[in-house]
């Protein structure tokens, strides 16, 4: 930022952020450690109150918070007769240009699944707030920050045609619906695609890990409505 | 026929768009299989309520003899309800020989789902055409009032729209008002994020609407009740307060500064403390 | 449904649900709760919500094998000490980070700090508060928007400063960088010298450089679930964050101690520079010193009239201009604790904000006064609540 910022007290410009010593051993091995399998994450939704809808998901090293605004005004003058959607990601690990990257991705995936057109001129905003370590690239959390927002949605209110989910393998990051007979987006951070052969391969362990997702989904909206009833 | 299920997930399927209901005959007596039923099986044409969704389901997925068939499938978290309700207005009859019966099934979760029976449940503030709102005035001109709205009298208050979430209070304790920021759904600045309406001086009331002082009728900051003619254009939404239950509910007197007044007639207020009498257009408060 | 609109005339009919009553008129639906002996959120009048403090969780932690430390990943901006605290349904995550600077004021010889520290003595009355440092709290308060901080995060952080820094918490000797200094032995093995003992601070007085440094502070304050004022939450949530800090300590490798180079800038001006890379220990750290005696928890109360027609369903409202101050029977005013919820902080316009010692040192103490009149009962009862308060949160702080 070449602008200071006066609104507020930021210490010192001279100071310097602390620097550690940079471990060169074993740096090495260390990118290329095994990317961890999928974890059952532990689910709670309605947690915050100046929401209409919140989700966390944690597990030891992530904790992922969806909150979920709206359906509420916008300032648009034209009438729109489906409600836009915004998806704003905050993180202090990874690029902001990187972060409204997925952002978008995310908007587009949300579109095919949530009914727009129950709220005409309206706007739905989704903030994902990202506490994590870094373990992997963006795409490794993907199918987490997925998970914690349609939950999120569901804990709002908002209506969504299906519980879909997303996989990870092999870079890819694949989000599925319709029990995994359509495919609403995919995502790579890096590397190419050898060939179809692998890519299908990637395709149906992302399928897999989806159903498991919308199993872990769908056991924790029942529970809940389970709990709610028991009350 | 297969029952209902009790409780919905999101995508979850809860009925085929129509269905039969075999009569209930004692057809196992006869022992013999080919009895013709004595009646004829009735339809029933399932109708998609708040919470469920039209979809096209496949459900033959080889690629040679695929078929979809519509069903209901939810798109809420909550409890299954169905009603009968009588046929849609755009629904033909083709073959009267048919017995027809119309449910209609909703997901939802809530106590306004069982007194509206399935008609209307929602948690959001989003009016539609024919809902009473209730609405503040937020500006007076000579053709019209705008308000902003507050709440839609048959659903839920959203939760993300009082002061805690944008801090408009006026002394948020030791800390200055939150209200400069706006959602990302705003492109512009302005003050306040509630959605917007408009009541036009001729829909103010129902007689006389060409000679209807707005300044009469309405002064800024009255919680007014009015119902929705239509979503209007892309700022505000289109309301009237042509009927007699309709108009200004609480009214300050002394634009605000004086006590709270009371309809003594439609068209007038009275403070009790300070016996002042403003004129407005009230809503029959009975 | 219980609320319904009545007038000295007739019964009207006409009623809201409660949760439209509280949207369009929250002063009503307040004073009717009050007048039933309850607040909005159901909680007594002096009763507080439940405070769940967790400190150090988010801590990177320093002490970890040499493998899992790497160069800091979060922008170098490595967390240092963290507090997650839980009010009623508010979370609020303080982060602490650290930084180094330069220490310009003392870094001349010893002989000069003597004299400054003289010089000190004599103005000691106006520059008592440059003995004692702050952290630089930055308050982000989730509420769904984007764009610009907004008054209430930057008025909370400019509070959380001064506050800070006049309840005299951390000293500028607390924050005082010690550097030791690396040595590359001559089998190539390094090992690090800190000025503990005797020996190795003859060592490193040696190889010390004659600057000085001080860590600098920040703690990045997030709020989430907003539904009411927030200062006491951050204040009590950045307090615990602070007993949590470790300062890693840092040091000189021994090649760069004392590096001159001089700089021939176009052949005008020699410039003799020194600089020096100050690098933190993944493996040693040391706590922060706080002032045991000033570790200080705030609390927050609101004053509001009970209006008395309110109570009695059958009369209308009266207004506080309306009510002559000399019939004390017919306006009772009344402490509410821990204001939150829409309704209290919209209507309450009289507030005492109190930062107190477990101990019953104050802090700071605020009085804002409009609407109802604060009385001295009022006062001295907040006081009372605060020092309670205030001792069951550090308790709750030390368990962790």
């Amino acid at each position: 930022m070449n602008v200071q910022d006066r609104r507020r007290i930021l210490g010192p410009i001279e100071a310097r952020p602390l620097a550690f010593p940079e471990v060169k051993s074993n740096s090495k091995e260390e990118t290329a450690v095994v990317l961890s399998e999928f974890q059952a994450p532990s689910i709670q939704t309605t947690l915050l109150k100046n929401c209409n809808g919140s989700c966390i998901i944690e597990n030891d090293k992530t904790s992922i918070l969806s909150s979920i605004y709206g359906p509420r005004s916008t300032r648009s003058n034209l009438f729109e007769a489906r409600c836009l959607i915004n998806v704003t990601i905050k993180s202090t690990i990874f690029p902001t240009s990187e972060l409204k990257e997925l952002g978008s991705f995310l908007i587009n995936v949300l579109e095919s699944f949530v009914c727009l057109e129950l709220y005409p001129k309206a706007g739905i905003d989704v903030f994902v707030n990202l506490n994590i370590e870094k373990v992997c690239d963006l795409s490794w959390y993907i199918p987490y920050i997925m998970m914690s927002i349609v939950l999120g949605l569901v804990d709002a209110g908002i209506e969504i045609s299906d519980l879909p989910g997303c996989g990870f393998n092999d870079n890819n990051a694949i989000c599925f619906t319709k029990n995994g007979s359509e495919v609403i987006g995919i995502w790579r951070d890096k590397g190419d695609i050898e060939n179809e052969s692998s890519f299908g391969d990637s395709l149906d362990a992302c399928k897999e890990q989806y159903l498991q997702i919308k199993g872990l989904m769908a056991n924790y909206l029942l529970s809940k409505l389970d709990n709610d009833k028991t009350k | 026929m297969q029952g209902l299920p009790e409780q919905a997930i999101p995508g979850q399927i809860l009925a085929p768009q129509f269905d039969l209901l075999e009569p209930v005959v004692t057809n196992n007596t006869n022992g013999d299989n080919d009895t013709p039923m004595k009646e004829d099986p009735t339809i029933i044409m399932y109708i998609n309520g708040t919470g469920t969704k039209l979809i096209n389901y496949p459900i033959n997925n080889s690629s040679t003899n695929s078929k979809e068939l519509t069903v209901i499938s939810s798109t809420k978290l909550g409890k299954v309800y169905s009603y009968d309700v009588d046929a849609p207005a755009d629904y033909k009859n083709l073959d009267q020989s048919r017995k027809i019966q119309f449910k209609m099934i909703s997901v939802g979760n809530s106590e306004l789902m069982k007194q509206s029976q399935g008609r209307s449940e929602s948690n959001n503030i989003l009016p539609r055409e024919g809902d009473v709102i209730i609405c503040r005035v937020s500006r007076i001109s000579l053709q019209r009032a705008n308000v902003e709205i507050l709440a839609v009298s048959t659903k839920n208050i959203p939760i993300d729209s009082g002061v805690g979430t944008n801090g408009t209070g006026t002394v948020a304790v030791q800390g200055g008002s939150g209200a400069q920021t706006f959602s990302v759904s705003q492109a512009s600045s302005d003050v306040g994020e509630t959605f917007r309406g408009i009541i036009r001086s001729q829909d103010v009331r129902a007689t006389d609407r060409d000679k209807v002082v707005m300044i009469d009728c309405f002064k800024p900051g009255d919680i007014v009740k009015a119902q929705v003619i239509s979503l209007g254009d892309g700022n505000n939404y289109y309301l009237t307060t042509a009927r007699n239950d309709l108009g200004v509910v609480f009214a300050r007197a002394n634009n605000g500064a004086g006590g709270l007044m009371y309809a003594t007639d439609w068209l007038s207020m009275t403070s009790p403390l300070s016996g002042i009498t403003e004129k407005r257009k009230c809503a029959n408060p009975f | 449904m219980a609320d319904i609109k009545e007038s000295t005339v007739e019964v009207h009919p006409v009623s809201f649900p409660t949760d439209i009553l509280a949207r369009i008129s929250p002063d009503l639906s307040l004073q009717r709760h009050l007048s039933l002996g309850f607040r909005p959120s159901s909680r007594g009048f002096e009763e507080f919500r439940d405070v769940i403090i967790n400190t150090g969780d988010l801590t990177h932690n320093t002490q970890s094998d040499d493998s899992a430390v790497k160069t800091p990943s979060n922008d170098g901006k490595q967390v240092l000490g963290s507090c997650v605290l839980k009010q009623g349904d508010v979370f609020v995550i303080t982060q602490i980070t650290g930084g180094i600077i330069e220490d310009i004021t003392l870094s001349t010889n010893d002989m000069e700090m003597e004299e400054d520290t003289e010089l000190l003595e004599i103005t000691e009355e106006h520059s008592d508060i440059t003995k004692y440092s702050s952290v630089y709290p930055v308050v982000e308060i989730n509420r769904g928007r984007m764009g610009a901080c907004t008054d209430e995060e930057m008025t909370t952080s400019q509070r959380l400063y001064d506050s800070l820094l006049h309840s005299h918490i951390l000293t500028q000797n607390a924050l005082r960088v010690e550097p030791g200094v690396r040595i590359t032995n001559e089998d190539d093995s390094v090992n690090i010298i800190y000025p503990d003992s005797e020996k190795n601070k003859e060592i490193t007085s040696l190889l010390k450089p004659k600057k000085k440094w001080s860590y600098v502070l920040y703690a990045k304050i997030e709020v989430f679930g907003r539904t009411g004022p927030v200062y006491d939450m951050c204040w009590n949530s950045l307090m615990a964050a602070l007993q949590s800090v470790k300062l890693p300590r840092t040091f000189i490798d021994e090649r760069a101690t004392d590096l001159k180079m001089t700089v021939r800038a176009r052949g005008r001006n020699a410039v003799v520079m020194e600089t020096y890379n100050l690098l933190c220990d993944p493996n040693e750290s040391t706590n922060l010193q706080l002032r045991e005696n000033c570790i200080s928890y705030a609390s927050s109360y609101g004053a509001i009239n009970l209006d008395p027609e309110a109570d009695i369903a059958n009369l209308e409202e009266t207004d506080d201009v309306d009510a002559p101050m000399d019939e004390e029977l017919e306006t009772k005013t009344v402490l509410l604790a821990d204001i939150d919820g829409e309704a209290e902080e919209t209507c309450i316009k009289s507030t005492i904000s109190i930062t107190a010692c477990p101990n019953g040192r104050f802090k700071q103490f605020s009085v804002v006064g409009g609407g109802a009149k604060i009385t001295k009962e009022l006062l001295m009862r907040s006081i009372t609540l605060s020092k309670q308060r205030s001792s069951d949160i550090s308790l709750k702080v030390q368990k962790v």
